[in-house]
């Protein structure tokens, strides 16, 4: 039988609780204090998952025989992974090479991976990607002050 | 008074009410368009805000969340989709009277019980709440505790679904609150040898990863963006008339004083307020077969308790320092990026900046209503903005807003991940308003804590013995024991549905 999402969620909850407790360890505890001291909310927070993560678990077995209707439409999970895919290698690409050189790029390549059932053309998203480059380069690096990345290659 | 007459000047001055003009209109857009919000509006404003002073600041942000929250029955009533949770109501009534060739009356229903709503809550919140704060101003950090337990316990026992739920997220956010340097002894937690991560998560990063990112590349994934045209007939006028206002006094009046407390009450806003209201209009109603056909009670009720919703929230905020949903939330961490504290001690070492904050509302609140009436017959065609360039120009703001927050890469990685962890908690169900309430509090909550044992030489009982604190701390129980039992005794088979996320919750 399928496991329900509820118990997915509890299972990852406890591996991070896991994660956490083991990383608390490392957390130094100041010696003669008159109050519990830094590790004390950690091991609320680790608590406090570790309980509902369980909880979770047990209502997802209970529910278990109860039908589950999918959360993203049939191909939905590659669509959102292609996106962030995108984020991240927007991400990199910008720490190398720069906001200028890869912005209007991602622009047009987000345009097309959002477009869902419109109708797109290659030449006007590329004006669109120029100008929101530009007019968003122009607003915050003159206009509010904010750096934006030059690129490693470049700097 | 003289400080709050001080405070309107700054907000007439030019320059400021252009700003406030601008940000009103953009506001109304992002109220108006389902996806969009007022919390999104204000997560792409906050790194706008690093290098403007604080007033300017203020009223950059001040100005967007009202004309964001005013513009969510735009949609409500025009295509039947409301803009956010706080018009879920509106559509009820709103939608029946567009379909019924009184788009233009429902409009202005809308229009005018926002401003009602939000003009009366906020002159009552500016009354209100110096009041509140130099109470306030007498309790110890074992109330201060208690007040911010009881918040987050209240947001997670509201939470959609199931109260676990609720406890993971604000589990998540009290645990991502732990990241960075403790507020007593200056220890650091969960660094992993990072530097960047000394200061801990930022807000702004955690804003923008989680509300902006996350939403738009779900809602494309799930294929939620696209609109249906709206077919609204004549937009003649403003619809509504001083006749309209006497007839519905009495469900405006109910709505505006519900809309207040339940905006007061943490967790409770907007979203709940004008579902509470409709009811109580439909109920004192002589016709109540005519709701959901197009009765304009319900479309007054539901508006005046959403907006009524915002000057309640104000309250807990500026007098106690605790935010009542994720848009105070937000407010209060952009007077943090202006090394600012929201609560009693704001309140009177800074009056002038408090009144500012209270009258930048009121003349946004005035502003957002002429902006509606002068451009009400345009309203449709806010509906028609091609969803994928918006969108995109709000990924490429967030990217721009990570890097600003301190000029390195490190924050649009933090957004990234605080993205994947977002999309993660959207499929499992957890909502994330009592992650962002628990992740702003933390530290707070972890400081009155420890000073409150330290202050009474290391014993626990204060919290119990003192009567305002061991109240709360009741109420903080029954919260959580109360869903529980409820859900226990109904003992109701779970119903086969897909999980929805609150990420646009206002």
């Amino acid at each position: 039988m399928k496991m329900r999402r509820d118990t997915k969620t509890g299972i990852a909850g406890l591996i991070g609780c896991a994660f956490f407790l083991f990383a608390s360890q490392s957390i130094k505890q100041p010696a003669k204090l008159l109050e519990p001291g830094p590790r004390l909310f950690p091991y609320v927070a680790i608590t406090l998952i570790a309980i509902s993560s369980v909880a979770l678990i047990i209502k997802g077995v209970k529910e278990r025989a109860v039908e589950e209707k999918p959360y993203f439409p049939k191909g939905g999970i590659l669509k959102i992974s292609k996106s962030y895919g995108m984020l991240v290698i927007y991400a990199v690409a910008m720490n190398w090479l720069g906001f200028l050189i890869t912005t209007p790029l991602a622009t047009v390549a987000f345009i097309y991976d959002l477009k869902g059932s419109s109708k797109v053309k290659l030449i006007p998203s590329v004006i669109i990607a120029v100008l929101v480059t530009a007019g968003l380069y122009g607003m915050f690096v003159f206009g509010f002050q904010v750096k934006l990345p030059l690129g490693i290659l470049f700097e | 008074m003289n400080e709050y007459i001080s405070a309107l000047m700054i907000c007439l001055q030019p320059i400021n009410l252009l700003l406030i003009v601008a940000m009103v209109s953009l506001g109304i857009v992002f109220g108006a368009i389902p996806g969009l919000s007022a919390t999104l509006g204000i997560a792409l404003l906050l790194p706008v805000t690093f290098g403007l002073s604080t007033e300017t600041s203020f009223v950059l942000l001040l100005a967007i969340w009202i004309g964001g929250v005013s513009g969510t029955f735009i949609s409500a009533v025009l295509i039947g989709i409301p803009g956010s949770s706080s018009a879920i109501a509106t559509c009820f009534d709103g939608f029946p009277m567009t379909k019924n060739g009184q788009a233009g009356k429902a409009l202005g229903i809308g229009m005018t019980a926002s401003f009602i709503g939000t003009v009366g809550s906020v002159a009552l919140a500016t009354v209100l709440s110096p009041v509140i704060a130099d109470f306030a101003l007498h309790l110890g950090p074992w109330e201060y505790f208690s007040l911010c337990f009881c918040a987050i316990t209240l947001v997670a026992s509201l939470s959609k679904g199931n109260i676990f739920k609720g406890i993971t997220a604000a589990g998540i956010g009290l645990l991502m609150g732990c990241i960075g340097m403790d507020p007593i002894n200056g220890a650091t937690r969960f660094t992993f040898g990072n530097v960047y991560l000394t200061a801990g998560i930022s807000t702004v990063a955690q804003m923008l990863g989680m509300f902006a990112m996350c939403q738009i590349i779900r809602d494309s994934a799930k294929g939620e963006a696209s609109m249906p045209d709206a077919d609204v007939g004549s937009m003649k006028g403003l619809g509504v008339g001083i006749k309209d206002i006497i007839e519905h006094l009495k469900t405006i009046v109910f709505a505006f004083a519900s809309g207040v407390w339940i905006g007061f009450l943490p967790g409770m806003g907007s979203g709940i307020s004008n579902m509470v209201a409709y009811g109580y209009a439909k109920s004192i109603s002589k016709d109540p077969d005519s709701f959901g056909k197009g009765n304009p009670a319900g479309v007054w009720a539901s508006e005046v308790a959403n907006n009524a919703s915002l000057g309640g929230a104000l309250i807990p905020m500026m007098a106690l320092g605790i935010p009542g949903d994720g848009i105070t939330a937000m407010l209060i961490a952009g007077l943090t990026i202006h090394g600012l504290q929201a609560g009693p001690l704001f309140m009177t070492e800074q009056p002038d900046l408090a009144m500012l904050i209270f009258a930048c509302v009121m003349v946004s609140a005035i502003v957002t209503y002429l902006i509606q009436i002068a451009t009400k017959r345009w309203f449709p065609y806010i509906l028609k903005v091609p969803y994928h360039y918006l969108y995109t120009v709000i990924l490429v703001i967030c990217y721009i807003g990570g890097y600003g927050i301190s000029n390195t890469m490190f924050n649009i990685y933090v957004m990234l991940a605080l993205c994947f962890l977002a999309i993660f908690m959207s499929v499992a169900g957890l909502p994330t308003s009592p992650l962002v309430l628990a992740f702003i509090l933390s530290s707070k909550l972890e400081r009155y804590f420890r000073q409150g044992i330290s202050y009474a030489h290391g014993s626990y009982r204060e919290f119990f013995t003192r009567p305002l604190s061991a109240t709360l701390l009741l109420i903080s129980v029954l919260c959580v024991i109360w869903p529980i039992y409820s859900e226990h005794k109904k003992k109701k088979p779970a119903a086969s549905v897909s999980v929805q996320s609150d990420v646009n919750d206002d």
